[in-house]
């Protein structure tokens, strides 16, 4: 029987490009980030080592799903965590290689309405039947942290490192009232506004607020 | 001459024009130069940025403060709002070694990096530490001797690494009106917020329970105008006015004047009226009090 150490190691050797983090939570407990493209071959690779699924876990963040896909083996559970965009809404299904899935996923589409591309039998499951096509119980409205008044000058501070823009009409204000026309904000140079980005990435405040690069703003309305 | 590299905020340089001219007009008058210098990104506002993401608004304040600390100078804060994002991340980073580690190694991918060596000041530590009061009453050439004025501090304004020292800045904001011979007028609630930052977050409830209140508490003392040092403030105070006249019923019509303006009138500056019509509650009147301007 393999140890967890052995079948994380495999993992990576397989998969590593696709790993983005390893924790260990607790004794015997562990969670691996992994792309959702890579989730299909991940558990293929854990289903030939007879590593067996428990179930499958949903959590609506707001913008995200996040699928915590938890294996068993030899008393160690390791849990594969992968996120899907509301905007996305779809992963590849796991039932034609793992049927223990089937179910599971069908139970998932019903609460949340994330689709499981390849299911062979996306019939519903434990909604009633006189429940509403389209509503899903469990889903939450796309919505992230940051407060409606509040998007646009955090969309504003992120794209140009102010929250009041300096537009053309403030150039023109100023010129007006014999100020220097344009200041030397950060905002109105290039290599000040990469600066900026580079931070903000760094801390990781757009993914903290959902925000979409290139879009150029967030992900919510 | 002392120079100092100015800090303006989004504000003032993009809204409120009129105290950015009043405020490089006073210190030229003074024999102050400011400097104007490249990058400066918003501090970031204490109100939203802060709250959201502590870590984020120290990262970008300390970016701040190494443009500054580039040139060698002190730097000085036009805006109360700006002044305790920059003031506290000086304080944060002074007192924790680890946490100035974390936020370098992230300037440092961006080939940048916060010693230490630049101090944050509030305008007012200037003009009352470095020019001086007594300098200051020797500019005065219309002493604003028949102005009755309400003072509202801001919250900001109270900002001080001592705890046993908030009313440092207060006072001299204080001791900066009574040197252009304006009479303060009390009126009981010059500690309450202007209710801008929680009008962020409710804004019916900060007019009502904030904005109004002060209002209504500045009428009755008979205050000719609100004396703020914080353009968030005097956005609440003036532009919010006329909604919270429309709101309750009420007229105030009460002129909101920055210090940096009521500096420009004493010291008599031509145009002082330009400056006063960009003011949303009519301000101009109050020339008539102090008889009068160059301008007309």
């Amino acid at each position: 029987m393999l140890l967890a150490d052995d079948i994380i190691e495999i993992l990576k050797q397989e998969l590593g490009d696709y790993i983005s983090g390893l924790q260990k939570i607790k004794e015997q407990k562990y969670i691996i980030d992994i792309e959702r493209s890579a989730i299909i071959k991940a558990a293929k690779l854990l289903v030939e080592k007879d590593i067996r699924l428990i179930t499958i876990s949903c959590v609506d963040d707001g913008l995200d799903f996040e699928l915590l896909y938890h294996f068993e083996a030899n008393k160690n559970i390791i849990s594969l965590r992968t996120r899907v965009p509301k905007d996305v809404n779809e992963i590849d299904s796991l039932a034609s290689i793992l049927p223990g899935a089937n179910w599971i996923e069908r139970e998932i589409h019903d609460l949340f309405g994330l689709k499981f591309n390849g299911h062979p039998d996306f019939r519903r499951i434990i909604l009633p039947y006189e429940w509403p096509e389209g509503k899903y119980p469990l889903r939450k409205p796309m919505e992230g942290i940051v407060p409606k008044p509040h998007r646009k000058v955090v969309s504003e501070l992120i794209m140009t490192g102010q929250p009041i823009p300096f537009t053309s009409s403030t150039i023109r204000r100023r010129e007006r009232m014999n100020l220097p026309p344009e200041l030397p904000v950060a905002s109105l140079k290039e290599e000040s506004v990469k600066e900026i980005h580079e931070l903000i990435k760094k801390v990781g405040y757009d993914k903290k607020v959902g925000f979409d690069w290139k879009k150029g703003g967030l992900r919510y309305k | 001459m002392t120079e100092y590299i100015v800090f303006w905020g989004c504000l003032i340089s993009t809204r409120f024009l009129n105290i950015e001219v009043a405020s490089r007009k006073v210190f030229e008058e003074l024999g102050v130069k400011i400097n104007d210098v490249e990058g400066f990104s918003c501090c970031p506002e204490p109100v939203i940025s802060k709250v959201a993401d502590w870590d984020l608004w120290l990262t970008l304040a300390a970016r701040n403060l190494s443009i500054a600390e580039e040139k060698k100078q002190n730097l000085m804060a036009i805006c109360n709002g700006c002044y305790e994002t920059l003031h506290d991340t000086e304080l944060e980073l002074e007192h924790s070694h680890e946490l100035k580690q974390k936020i370098n190694e992230r300037l440092k991918s961006i080939g940048r990096e916060y010693q230490g060596t630049t101090h944050v000041l509030n305008f007012l530590e200037v003009l009352v530490n470095d020019i001086g009061i007594e300098e200051i009453k020797k500019h005065v050439k219309k002493p604003l001797n028949n102005l009755k004025v309400a003072m509202h501090y801001g919250c900001h304004l109270f900002t001080s690494g001592d705890p046993n020292n908030i009313w440092k800045l207060p006072r001299y904001f204080d001791e900066v009106v009574k040197a252009t011979g304006a009479t303060i007028v009390t009126y009981g609630s010059e500690r309450l917020c202007c209710g801008y930052p929680l009008s962020q977050y409710d804004y019916n409830f900060a007019l009502k329970n904030l904005t109004y209140q002060k209002f209504k508490m500045i009428k009755e003392s008979g205050a000719d105008c609100i004396v703020v040092t914080c353009p968030a403030c005097y956005y609440q105070l003036d532009f919010e006015q006329k909604t919270v006249e429309k709101m309750f019923g009420e007229e105030f019509g009460i002129p909101v004047i920055h210090l940096m303006e009521l500096l420009a009138m004493a010291f008599d500056f031509p145009n002082v009226g330009e400056l006063l019509k960009m003011h949303r509650v009519k301000a101009n009147a109050l020339l008539e009090i102090i008889g009068g301007s160059k301008s007309e």
